[in-house]
Parts: C-alpha cells; structure tokens; sequence
C-alpha cells in the first residue's frame, strides 16, 4: 500500500503554486468598489439620518418647551361659588356662635397654611393672602344658615380689622348666590416656569453689546433643477480609454446615442443636499427689549452629491477628472475631452465664508426667549472642490484666482426662528432654525446653468451679553 | 510605492486610493488561489470579488498577529470554501485503502502551472477543495474535517479519488504526449 505522504507530490503541487499569478479581469475591481460605495452611502445615510434624527429631537423638545411657557395658568376670583375643595385635613375646627345660637363651624387654617398652600394650587401668587384664605374658608361655608341677621365671622386676630364681614345682606339668599364682596386684588399671569419670584428685569431700553458663537449643521443645494446636459458626450470606457475613448463630437455613430442619451440624463442629474457644516462668531447691538442687530463671520462647508457618468479625460496625460451637467464646463480646454464612463458617485464641496447682517426681532420674552430672525448675507466663495468617488478619478478644486462655473461672490437671504434660554444674567443657549437662499443666480456668464443655492440648517449658539 | 503598514493603516480608515493598492498587489496571487477552488474564471472573479469586499469590511479588525498575505489568503479560502460548500457532498465515499492500491507515483515536474490549474480545476468538487486544502495550503485532514464539518474519513476519501484522478489525466496527457512525438 502507497503511503500518500512519503512521496513528494504534494512538495511540488505546492512549489508549482507558490508565486502562481493570474490577472484578473478589470470589471472585479470596479464590482468591489461599487459595492465599498454602496456601503459607504449606506454609512452616509445612517450618519445623515442620526443627525436628522438629532435636529427633529432638539426641534421637538423646543417646541414643547414653546408650548408649555404659553400655556398661561391664571387665577381666577371665585365669581361662580364652586371653589375648589381644600384640603382640610388635620386642621383644626374652631366653633363660632351667632346670637341666635346657630352654630357655624370654620376650619381653621394656620396662616402658613392659608396663605401658601391654598393659593398655590394654580401655580399663582397673590397679594394679600390672609385675605384671600379665610375668603375661601367663608365661601367653603355654605351651611344652613337660620337667621344670619347678626352673625359675625371671626377670623383670625392677625387682620381681624380687614376680615370681619357683616352677612347682614345676606338675608333671604340661597348658599349658592352668596357671594362675597369681590377683592380688587392684582392677579398676575405667570408663566408654567413661574414657580417662584421670576419676573424679568425688564425696561432696559439703552443699547447694550452682545456676542455669540454658533455651530450649524444642515443640507445645502447648490442646484435641485438641473435638467438639461451643457454638452453632448462622447462614449468611451473608464478603464480603457485608449481604445474606446472618443472626443466630443468626433462621433455620430447612432449607436451611441441611446447610450449618449442616458448619459446625458446622468450626468445632468439633479444634486442631492449633503450634511453641510457651518461656524461662526457674531457681534450685536440690544436695541431695545426686542430689537437686535447682529453682524460678524460666518464659515460653512456645504457638502452634495450626484451620480455622474462622464468625465474629462486630458489626452496628455490620460487622467479623469469628474464631470456633470451642474459641476463646471469651463474645465473643458483644449486637450481635454469628455469620456463616457460607467456611474458614479460625484460630489461638490464648497468652502464659502458669509458676513451676516441680521435683525431679530423678540416675540415671546419669558423663560424661553423667541425671535424672529431676518436679514442677508454677502457670500464668498473661498474654494470649490469637485471629487468623483473613484480613485482614478482625480479631484478638481478651484479657488478664486481659476476659471469656474460660479461666481466668487453673491448675495444671499436668510430668516429663521431663534429660541433663547437666558441661563444666568450674561449667557443665553439659543438654537435657530435658518433657511437661507442666494438671492440671485450664482452662476458666471460661461456656465451652462443655472444655481440659486438654498441651506436649511440649525445652528445653535452660545451669546454673552456685555 | 507606500509601504504594507501604510496600505493597512489608510484601508483601516476606509481610504479607497490604499484599497485599490492593496487590492493589485495581493490581487493576482488571490487570483491564482480562487482560480483553485473554482470551475472557471468567472467563479474564480466572483470569489475574489467577495472576498476583497469582505477583506476591506474587516481589516480593522486586522492586528498584525500574522501576514496580511496569510490573512488575506484565509479569507479568499472561506470565500471559496464557502461558494462551493453546497457542493461538496454530491460524490459518494469511496474506500481509500482501495484507491491506494496499484497507484503510482505522480509527477508534475514538467507541467506547466496553468495545465495543473486546468487539471485541478475539472476534478469534482468534493475532491478539487479536499486535494487543495491538504495538498496545496498544507491542512492536516482532521483540520479539513472540520472546517468542512465532515469525517476525517471522508477528507482521505476525497484527497485519495482526487489523487487517482489526476494521476489517470496525467498518464493521457503523457500517452497523447508520446503518440504525437511518435
């Protein structure tokens, strides 16, 4: 019998495979990397999603907290007769005596207890409780009364002088109509927060500094409304673009213009808001309790995305470079020709510094500060990078000084709702949802389009008042 | 060129200009081994495919203890292990002690790898990842077993059919080989 293991067959099987290589074709690396982009978007989704999911918390929980600061609980002078209970236990009973004998039981209610805590059963606070008690405690007696021409209500010897009451007009009246004389007593609306002394020092009226810094984070869309591709495509392949590549316009063939078609369609397509990024520090002037104008600078990096399916090859040096409908034509010299390639993913950064000048004006002045904010901003834009999501693909980035599709400035609208919470006599929180769009096509002469850039974000913000 | 360390360190943080790089200087080498485990080239691409796919979702958890070669090997040979795991019990058990018998030796000092490929390539299933876990990457037949989840009996069986096989192939190569010089 043969032992398998004493002959060197598998010694040479192995020796024969140890540096075996073999080629393998070029659509494996592109399947690998579009799944590696699938996952990536996935990520990006999941990322966006969370911070979505973060903003419509924080914009939940403001909105509540708007809610219950309106909700105004106010007390009202018993004008009905129905009264609310008190509780009256472990109070002790005191026994009155009118003339005729008739017995009038009062609870007796120590002033601690009538002044606090009955009037503090709608969260309100009113002058003169002593008053306000033991007229509840007259009111609670709704008791058979026989003959109350000369009944005297003796209250507490503490304001005896204000709380005796003659019930002398009450002859001939049901428990139900007897009602007693009603206090002319300031009643304060205060707000859900109110539980203690929070009245506002209010009435400043000089003009004060204040300065904030904020963080944002939003969706920005350089263009939603591209529909139409600036050039018409040639059709080449991505990996080979020696053999099938083809300038523009050096084929007609009407074999390709199906193909051309659909690339045109998707190299036109419409941009998707990414997750944006903003910064900033602002300087104001407190005009009054309401008014207040802020000025200062403020640096976002606006982030989208698109899919595309040409590129800009430069015959020289045999390079991508990405390409789409809404990214820039003017990249298109000489020696640089627009291939058709297979999809994918395209993205437009912007790096854009704004100098703000804002107005807000205060419309609810409680516990939570809100304010409607409206104002312009004039746009610099700093840097505009454009990646195709490939490796062989090479980013184009443009500053101020290089031929491009949009303009270097521009003027744009913002508006937005701020929601402040003063924390202590010098600092506010605030969160302020901003929606704010170029007031003007932004786009130079030699684009083929047309971009109005809108950002929805949340900025929140930290202020300091001098 | 940036060096092994560095492609590692940019494909953990999901660099794709490392991954590409990585991927061509491991990537006809991996070939070669899914070429092995497969039937055609197309099978041998969608294994490399989905093994590269699964070597860039976890090279984080990559630390170094071995080779990035050997790790990446690994996971070419699950990948394939695991397209043709469904096959794998299609042939019946055969007697090893019977096999054994009146086999000569092989030799395949003279044939070129890209026959030997072909050769491997057309044993059936079973016998094909058997032969290329034991006599190629080296697995002892209990490992094989269970990797495979199959009786150790099973791998010799296997290992042995694919032995006989290739040994019959080889002498109508040889036969066919001298009647043309003839």
């Amino acid at each position: 019998m043969k032992d398998f293991n004493k002959d060197n067959f598998n010694d040479s099987v192995r020796d024969k495979f140890a540096r075996a290589e073999v080629q393998p074709g070029n659509n494996v690396w592109e399947g690998i990397e579009a799944e590696l982009l699938k996952q990536d978007n996935k990520r990006m989704q999941k990322k966006a999603a969370f911070y979505r999911n973060v903003a419509a918390a924080v914009i939940l929980i403001a909105l509540v907290s708007i809610y219950f600061n309106l909700q105004d609980f106010t007390f009202k002078t018993n004008q009905d007769g129905a009264f609310t209970p008190i509780e009256l236990e472990n109070q002790q009973v005191k026994t009155f005596l009118s003339n005729n004998n008739d017995v009038l039981t009062m609870p007796q209610i120590s002033d601690e207890r009538a002044g606090k805590s009955i009037l503090k059963q709608n969260e309100t606070v009113i002058a003169n409780v002593n008053t306000q008690g033991k007229l509840s405690q007259s009111n609670n007696l709704s008791l058979p009364i026989a003959d109350r021409q000369s009944i005297e209500v003796v209250t507490s010897p503490l304001d005896r002088d204000n709380s005796e009451i003659s019930l002398s007009k009450l002859d001939g009246k049901t428990p139900a109509e007897i009602y007693l004389p009603q206090m002319q007593k300031e009643v304060k609306k205060v707000s859900y927060f109110a539980v203690s002394d929070l009245e506002k020092s209010k009435g400043k009226s000089e003009i004060a500094w204040n300065t904030n810094v904020n963080i944002g984070s939003g969706s920005f869309n350089p263009n939603a409304e591209i529909t139409s591709s600036p050039v018409s495509s040639s059709v080449s392949s991505l990996n080979n673009p020696g053999i099938a590549g083809r300038t523009n316009g050096e084929t007609t063939d009407a074999a390709y213009r199906q193909e051309r078609e659909t690339v045109e369609d998707l190299s036109s397509a419409p941009m998707r808001s990414n997750v944006s990024f903003t910064i900033g520090v602002h300087a104001g002037l407190v005009i009054n309790e309401k008014l207040n104008i802020k000025s200062g600078l403020q640096f976002g990096n606006y982030r989208s995305s698109s899919n595309s399916s040409t590129v800009v090859r430069d015959k020289n040096s045999d390079l991508f470079y990405p390409y789409h409908g809404a990214s820039s034509s003017t990249e298109i010299s000489d020696g640089r020709v627009i291939n058709v390639t297979s999809e994918y993913d395209f993205y437009n950064d912007f790096q854009i510094l704004s100098i703000p000048l804002m107005a807000s004006y205060k419309i609810l002045d409680r516990k939570l500060d809100i304010a409607l904010v409206a104002g312009a901003t004039a746009d610099f834009i700093l840097k505009n990078t454009i990646r195709g999501g490939s490796d062989q693909i090479y980013d184009v980035t443009f500053d101020q000084n290089d031929r491009q599709s949009y303009k270097n400035i521009f003027a744009s609208g913002i508006a937005g709702i701020e929601i402040s919470y003063p924390f202590a006599d010098r600092y506010a929180l605030s969160i302020m949802p901003t929606y704010k769009r170029a007031l003007t096509n932004v786009t130079t002469d030699s684009a083929t389009f047309n971009s109005m850039p809108a950002f929805m974000g949340l900025n929140m913000s930290l202020a300091y008042l001098f | 060129m940036p060096r092994t360390k560095e492609l590692i360190k940019g494909c953990q943080n999901g660099d794709r200009k490392s991954q590409y790089q990585l991927y061509q200087q491991f990537s006809s080498g991996m070939m070669a081994v899914a070429m092995r485990y497969s039937k055609s080239t197309q099978e041998a691409e969608d294994i490399l495919q989905e093994g590269f796919i699964k070597i860039f979702q976890n090279i984080k958890k990559f630390r170094g203890e071995s080779s990035i070669g050997y790790w990446i090997k690994r996971i070419i040979i699950n990948t394939a292990l695991n397209h043709q795991r469904s096959k794998l019990y299609l042939y019946p058990m055969v007697d090893v002690d019977e096999l054994k018998e009146g086999m000569g030796s092989l030799s395949v000092d003279n044939l070129a790898v890209e026959d030997l490929m072909d050769l491997i390539q057309q044993l059936p299933t079973g016998c094909q990842v058997i032969f290329n876990l034991y006599a190629v990457e080296g697995y002892q037949h209990k490992e094989i077993a269970e990797m495979l989840d199959i009786n150790i009996g099973t791998s010799k069986s296997q290992y042995a059919r694919a032995r006989k096989i290739l040994m019959e192939q080889l002498e109508k190569q040889s036969k066919w080989g001298n009647e043309r010089f003839q």
